[in-house]
């Protein structure tokens, strides 16, 4: 059993990938039965998306997302503990909101052995700790975008805004499309730190 | 990429830990990069050109002057953002249950990177804390 599963064994894990990769995929998770690939197919063609937002648009189609769905977006080197998805679960299971953004450390690893990616870090996680957070905690609405890692969404969200887009910052874009598509209004949170 | 492990959680509480953070991070811009490039302006560039060059260096000290405010006042914004409280878990002890059915990590790689969040994969005793 996997760590996830001992938060909540309603969390599953997807990696989604594009069918011509999705080979070295298969090997290394070869014997984790309870992670699922998903593979896009080359001829999947939404209206508009390309690139990450084709793959999450085939995602979101795959997954027949409802209001009782959440997902947790992550970059491929993102990781998660247990800490971060019980948070996610308190805004799940008891707020009102629609959406949510986690905070990102992002030079947490090595931290000042490689100095110079330390400090060109820095102004991310400051974003992160700062405005980002002061935003979702008090703004309540993605007034500066949102990061596309550790971002929590509604599946009903997700259905009405969907990740049909040609933008290449689709995360900003979704954020941006939210208050004016989301059924219950707009409103965020910060989810963890 | 992390979030802070269980184990240094309780060195400081939540608040105390992300503002420390934040000046830190503030700390460390002034004293690399804006500091010196003023230093380098007023007292090492001016001094070394004909007075009749002065006014030039004025101008670009206040070019630089202004090149540096948007970063330094973004962090500055940010140090005031984090005044208001981040407020973990701030849901739980809601009255308030919503049920969820599902809850889906995706993780969308472009396949570059095949070893994907190993924290997920090494581990299923969460006082290992996955990383």
């Amino acid at each position: 059993m996997r760590g996830w599963q001992l938060v909540d064994k309603r969390i599953s894990f997807h990696i989604v990938t594009e069918e011509a990769k999705i080979g070295p995929f298969a090997e290394r998770f070869a014997g984790y039965e309870d992670v699922t690939l998903v593979s896009v197919p080359t001829g999947f063609s939404p209206r508009k998306a390309k690139y990450k937002a084709r793959a999450l648009e085939y995602f979101r189609v795959l997954s027949n997302l409802t209001e009782f769905d959440w997902v947790l977006h992550l970059d491929e080197e993102t990781f998660v503990d247990a800490y971060a998805l019980e948070a996610c679960i308190d805004v799940m299971e008891r707020s009102n909101v629609d959406f949510a953004q986690g905070y990102i450390f992002y030079n947490h690893h090595g931290y000042w052995k490689n100095w110079l990616l330390t400090l060109g870090d820095m102004v991310r996680v400051t974003d992160d700790i700062g405005r980002y957070q002061w935003q979702a905690n008090c703004l309540g609405s993605p007034l500066f975008g949102v990061h596309g890692s550790f971002f929590l969404v509604n599946g009903d969200v997700e259905n009405v805004t969907t990740w049909d887009t040609d933008n290449l910052t689709e995360d900003y874009w979704f954020a941006s499309k939210v208050p004016l598509g989301c059924p219950r209004g707009r409103r965020m949170t910060s989810a963890a730190c | 990429m992390a979030l802070i492990p269980k184990g240094q959680r309780g060195m400081f509480s939540q608040r105390t830990r992300l503002t420390l953070g934040l000046l830190q991070y503030n700390a460390v811009f002034f004293v690399l990069i804006a500091f010196p490039t003023f230093y380098y302006f007023y007292y090492y560039a001016r001094p070394h050109h004909r007075i009749d060059e002065a006014l030039y260096f004025d101008f670009s000290c206040l070019v630089a002057l202004l090149a540096l405010l948007p970063g330094e006042g973004v962090l500055w914004f940010n140090a005031l953002c984090n005044l208001w409280p981040p407020r973990p878990h701030r849901y739980r002890n809601s009255t308030k249950v919503r049920n969820f059915s599902r809850m889906l990590i995706c993780m969308a790689s472009k396949g570059d990177n095949i070893d994907v969040s190993p924290s997920l994969m090494t581990s299923g005793d969460q006082s290992v804390s996955w990383v």
